[in-house]
């Protein structure tokens, strides 16, 4: 189950860096950065 | 009248240029926290003190959970004369600090000379690691010592998700088939008697079973703190057959001034080491419970001062209401007090070990309840090497 979760966090993680490089809107780019910290934390199993 | 010109944030342009800076900014704000959350998991020393015979660890009693986050050690003290054995669980709930501080206590003053004395001072290693999410809390305390002052990881209630994740809606008791909700699933004193199978958390209190079954212990005590608010407080709630046994600590606590009660074990709340550690193994099983008001929901900021002092104007202010179930003063429920009501339970613990049967325990060296309220807990820690 953890590993599902993982692929989960992963698939989002790179729609958001997707996301990061074809927002126009600088705001929407900040959003996108915030979001991408903890997911990263988690899919690095760090947090 | 002053006109303002508003400015429509969302209208700034962004291009792969401030993506590419942003990324830069937000991988250093991981890095940082990634130091952070990483050097959680390192634990402070505990140093054996003169009585500890020697150590082992709890995958010594269950491979299963070797290498691991949930491994953890164990002080032995054995005595030279053979008696019964007494096993001290601290750290079930890393979030209630006395519970490690009076296994640390043991471990660096104890003694024993009959019997054996075994303390976990981390029974849920993986709950250091994390605070709990929304609390606020702060991650670690710091105890002055003679010799220096050393720092002590404020936990979670829970193992580490990075351990045990997703967490289930609804957590399945898996011996009594009990619901509880989902995030229980990793509150170690909800999964006794454990699983070899089972989830992390499953596996290491089945460690904790084992090494009970394995070594035939005669008591287990198991310490704890709760909120002022929550009615099983300042008690001692015992097993069925550790009833004997546990209205001798409690009357001996009593005669030395601390207002504790004793309270059955509940036939019908599964998973906790009062219930199914007596009903799965041989040993007597006790829980200890001791006030924090930073475990409560009235509490204010809660900091490092409020984990020691355990001195709040709100708890005072509903003490006074006639809402809790302690007595609150402007003093509080410091620290001291609060390691000394557990180091207290424990020897008096000890002290009627005789009656199960299996012989005496006989243990010098560990401070009584009010040598370490005057002279406070730190008196009796070891220096930091
Ligand atoms: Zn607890």
């Amino acid at each position: 189950m953890l590993y599902v979760y993982l692929a989960i966090v992963l698939c989002v993680v790179v729609f958001i860096f997707w996301s990061l490089f074809t927002e126009k809107k600088l705001f929407a780019q900040i959003d996108a950065l915030l979001v991408l910290i903890p997911l990263l934390l988690r899919l690095l199993l760090i947090k | 009248m002053h006109k303002f010109k508003s400015i429509d944030l969302s209208s700034i342009k962004g291009n792969k240029i401030s993506a590419a800076i942003g990324l830069l900014v937000a991988l250093c704000v991981l890095v940082s926290l990634a130091v952070t959350f990483l050097g959680a998991r390192v634990a402070e020393p505990i140093y054996a003190g003169p009585g500890v015979t020697r150590t082992a660890m709890l995958s010594d009693y269950f491979d299963g959970i070797a290498g691991t986050a949930g491994d953890t050690e164990i002080y032995i003290f054995e005595g030279e004369k053979p008696g019964a054995s007494l096993l001290v669980l601290g750290g079930t709930h890393p979030n209630e600090p006395s519970g490690l501080l009076t296994a640390v206590l043991f471990i660096e003053n104890a003694v024993v000379t009959e019997g054996t004395l075994y303390v976990i001072p981390r029974t849920n290693s993986s709950a250091f690691t994390c605070t709990d999410p929304q609390e606020a809390e702060p991650m670690q305390y710091t105890i002055d010592t003679p010799g220096g002052a050393r720092s002590f990881r404020f936990g979670s209630r829970a193992t580490n998700p990075v351990n045990q994740w997703p967490d289930p809606d609804i957590y399945l008791h898996s011996s009594s088939g009990q619901l509880l909700s989902g995030s229980e699933t990793r509150n170690i004193n909800r999964t006794y008697p454990g699983r070899p199978d089972g989830s992390f958390t499953e596996k290491v209190s089945y460690a904790v079973t084992e090494l009970i079954r394995q070594e035939n212990i005669t008591i287990t005590v198991d310490l704890h703190e709760a909120a002022p608010e929550y009615p099983t407080i300042n008690a001692l709630v015992a097993h069925e057959r550790a009833m004997s046994l546990a209205s001798s600590a409690v009357f001996g606590m009593q005669l030395q001034g601390m207002p504790i009660s004793l309270e059955p074990s509940p036939t019908n709340l599964h998973g906790l080491t009062h219930r199914e550690l007596g009903d799965y193994t041989d040993t007597l099983a006790v829980l200890m419970e001791t006030a924090n008001p930073a475990q409560g929901r009235l509490r204010g900021r809660t900091d490092e001062a409020l984990v020691l002092t355990g001195q709040d104007p709100l708890y005072v202010k509903a003490g006074q209401y006639g809402r809790l179930y302690v007595p609150f003063g402007d003093s509080g429920h410091p620290i001291s007090e609060r390691v000394a009501r557990h180091t207290a339970g424990v020897l008096e613990l000890l002290a009627a070990a005789g009656e199960a049967g299996q012989g005496n325990i006989e243990v010098s060296g560990v401070p009584g309840y009010a040598e370490i309220i005057s002279q406070g807990i730190g008196a009796y820690l070891l220096p930091p090497e």
